[in-house]
């Protein structure tokens, strides 16, 4: 199922908005395929914006995962704006020690591009 | 208490709006909105699990009841699939000890969910079907 992402640029960080409110099994392919695209072009310091997303299941966070790996140890991946449901999600795999998690996209913009 | 009975195909395409019915059940039952969510996503897992590893492709349905009291909130999934007993899988080592993006996986952390959701996950098979029953404590935290 195609999804709904908005992408955009500050400087060498890639904004990455998902308007789908729901991420899962069947989205989760091109999710995958979204992320990796952007990281197989020479992208390394990603924001992947789910304000707009209301249920993230195991399938997405997989893909999104995969987005990370794709990086090897280049750059980094975080995840901005997500909604409660979301960072338990996060929270219960673990994931929010993998991720790096920012309440809004300029706060993880301004962390990307400080290096912090 | 309200009671929830669903039967859906088992096709990803029936997940969602299974989920959706069953927070809106923990909702008019006087489930809290964070738990509801939590609530949803471990019985998607569950039915995406069934859908995944049982059926595997192979057209079937899949039924879902749920029911709460003061005490606990019961929900039983049956599938007649060849059985995959979900909860005889040991669980995963933390794979953020020591960090190291290239050991993170990208799947298996639905059974992962399921038990940080549900206190107690119990598998049965019996001539009619499997059964995986999940039990969740009321008043607890949501995490």
């Amino acid at each position: 199922m195609a999804i709904q992402i908005d992408h955009t640029n500050d400087d060498d960080i890639l904004l990455l908005a998902v308007h789908d409110r729901r991420l899962d099994a069947r989205s989760a392919p091109d999710l995958k395929a979204s992320i990796t695209t952007f990281v197989g072009i020479g992208w390394e310091w990603i924001v992947l914006d789910l304000s707009g997303v209301e249920f993230v299941d195991s399938s997405a966070l997989g893909a999104i995962v995969s987005g990370l790996k794709a990086l090897g140890r280049a750059g980094d991946l975080v995840i901005a704006g997500a909604q409660p449901p979301v960072t338990a999600l996060f929270a219960l795999t673990r994931m929010d020690k993998v991720f790096r998690m920012f309440p809004t996209a300029a706060a993880a913009v301004a962390a990307l591009k400080s290096r912090v | 208490m309200p009671r929830l009975h669903l039967t859906l195909d088992a096709s990803p395409e029936t997940v969602p709006a299974a989920g959706g019915a069953v927070r809106d059940w923990c909702l008019t039952s006087g489930i809290d909105a964070a738990e509801a969510a939590l609530v949803e996503l471990a019985i998607v897992e569950a039915l995406q699990n069934a859908i995944e590893h049982g059926y595997a492709g192979v057209a079937g349905q899949l039924e879902l009841e749920a029911d709460i009291d003061d005490e606990r909130m019961q929900a039983q999934i049956r599938d007649t699939a060849p059985p995959v007993d979900l909860t005889r899988v040991a669980p995963q080592p933390d794979e953020t000890l020591p960090m190291d993006r290239a050991r993170l996986r990208e799947r298996g952390r639905g059974l992962e969910i399921i038990r940080g959701v549900f206190d107690q996950v119990v598998f049965s098979r019996s001539a009619s079907g499997n059964q995986l029953t999940l039990t969740r404590a009321r008043r607890r935290g949501p995490l």
